[in-house]
């Protein structure tokens, strides 16, 4: 497999879009990527696309090929690629694969998701179908009450406290409100985090992500040819993705997703280090518990110790470990389809040293963490420059 | 309340599915007595369109006695982590339990 280079990358703001369709979004990204990495649209070899529900939010399927001949890439292969809320970190999977095997080599990868369109509890249902429908679904489960048991389930084995989870959304909304492209630049309060509208006990209003429109771009190319393209190329230290079951009872033990275990376990194998050398992360805070696990999945705390970790600042902006320093879901925004390369746009403009207000002193490795569903798929990808 | 043990490998599952993880498709089905543990659970504020109706509910996933789990909705006053309950009626593939 050849070493394989991020040249160019270009994302949208994050947030409630009126009149801006599926499309405009997905050009957006694509344009600014393209323009970044300085390369002509024509010489793009192929395009994948993560997109978890456009049929279900706007009515539009075979959206890959609309988003390339509009982009005018001209005939090129172009698949969308669904993983729930890690559709786009798939794509990227896939499309660092068939740059890695000698395929292509300039491949473009855009992550979009048009969700305000919809009231909430169409966008809850939408979103719903995500886990098992003749199951879970059936008997009421929303995502948040998926996460509320698995949050519940960390606490009675843990400890794992409230003021622990609200301590992830005011670190979270804390760095969103440095971030130009969040969704939402509003510094919050553990009081208020603590108060806020119960949606699935334990979890408030301020436990989960935002339901946001948006879309993010990279553009890929064997290493040896990125000098060609780009003054700051970022190198693709190691990717993987994994999978498990989709209905969360059927896993024995909730409180750890085996996908990322095992998309964490390959992808610190292929770049050669192992979490101690992640500088910082961007992780998949769908809801607060989901970062406290992740942390704690990937071997950056022991087990039930994430909680405790990030309320002693391990993960701030000025901590050993920064963690979400775009703001996260949970204040940048999630667009779900858009999430997994929004990651990835994050850690290369910290690495870039171009995160403006927010951007950190030491930004060498950085590892972003996206997961579908309940953790039915995880893809983990760690960056180097 | 029906479970289905796989004749191969002895996995039990609430709904027969068409092949066992193990790859086996012939089951057992076996009556049990419908009592389980909760394992973990939530009471919902906000829900799918279906499901407004019935603000607020809770829903649990529970360990039966003798194996299986499933995710299941909590009929009357609500539990807590490691409650026993029972199932007490299954309605539209759904199943309702209650403490004991």
């Amino acid at each position: 497999m050849k070493p394989v280079s991020i040249i160019g990358i270009g994302k949208t703001a994050f947030g409630a879009f009126t009149g801006q369709s599926i499309l405009d979004l997905a050009l957006e990204a694509s344009r600014k990527c393209l323009k970044n990495g300085n390369v002509q649209a024509s010489r793009v070899e192929a395009f994948y696309l993560g997109n978890f529900a456009g049929p279900a939010f706007v009515g539009q399927n075979h959206v890959a090929p609309y988003v390339a001949s509009a982009l005018g890439l001209g005939n090129v292969p172009a698949t969308r690629f669904e993983a729930a809320c890690a559709s786009s970190g798939s794509a990227f999977f896939h499309a660092w694969g068939a740059v890695a095997g000698g395929l292509y080599d300039l491949a473009l990868v855009t992550g979009v998701e048009k969700m305000t369109s919809q009231p909430t509890a169409r966008v809850t249902d939408i979103l719903a179908s995500a886990g098992e429908v003749d199951g879970e679904v059936r008997a009421g489960a929303t995502f948040p009450a998926l996460f509320a048991m698995i949050a519940r389930r960390h606490m009675h084995q843990f400890g794992t406290r409230r003021d622990h989870l609200a301590a992830v959304a005011v670190k979270n909304h804390g760095n969103g409100a440095k971030n130009p492209d969040a969704h939402m630049r509003k510094v919050i309060t553990a009081e208020q985090a603590l108060a806020g509208r119960m949606i699935a006990d334990p979890l408030t209003v301020y436990d989960c992500s935002l339901v946001s429109d948006g879309a993010a771009s990279a553009l890929l190319c064997p290493a040896e040819r990125a000098g060609e393209f780009a003054s700051q190329p970022i190198r693709v230290l190691g990717v993987a993705q994994a999978s498990d079951y989709l209905a969360l009872a059927d896993k024995e033990d909730i409180t750890t997703f085996p996908a990322v275990r095992r998309a964490g376990e390959k992808a610190y194998q292929a770049a050669g280090v192992g979490p101690e050398q992640i500088d910082f992360a961007e992780l998949h805070d769908c809801f607060t518990i989901a970062e406290i696990i992740a942390m704690e999945d990937l071997g950056f705390v022991p087990r039930g110790e994430g909680g405790p970790a990030v309320a002693s600042g391990f993960s701030a902006l000025n901590g050993p470990k920064p963690i979400n320093t775009s703001g996260g879901l949970k204040a940048k925004g999630h667009p779900v389809g858009a999430t997994g390369v929004g990651q990835i746009c994050d850690l290369a403009l910290q690495m870039r040293c171009q995160a403006g207000e927010r951007q950190i002193p030491r930004a060498n490795v950085g590892l972003a963490q996206n997961l579908g569903g309940s953790g039915a798929t995880c893809v983990v990808t760690i960056l180097g420059r | 309340m029906t479970v289905y043990d796989c004749l191969d490998c002895g996995k039990t599952y609430t709904a027969q599915p068409a092949f066992c993880r193990c790859g086996d498709r012939q089951f057992r089905s076996r009556e049990t007595s419908g009592r389980g543990r909760v394992y973990s659970c939530t009471t919902l504020y906000a829900a799918a369109e279906a499901f407004e109706k019935d603000l607020p509910f809770q829903i649990a996933i529970v360990v039966l006695d003798g194996g299986g789990r499933l995710t299941a909705r909590i009929a009357g006053a609500p539990v807590a982590v490691g409650a026993e309950v029972l199932l007490r009626e299954q309605r539209d593939g759904v199943y309702f339990f209650a403490a004991v």
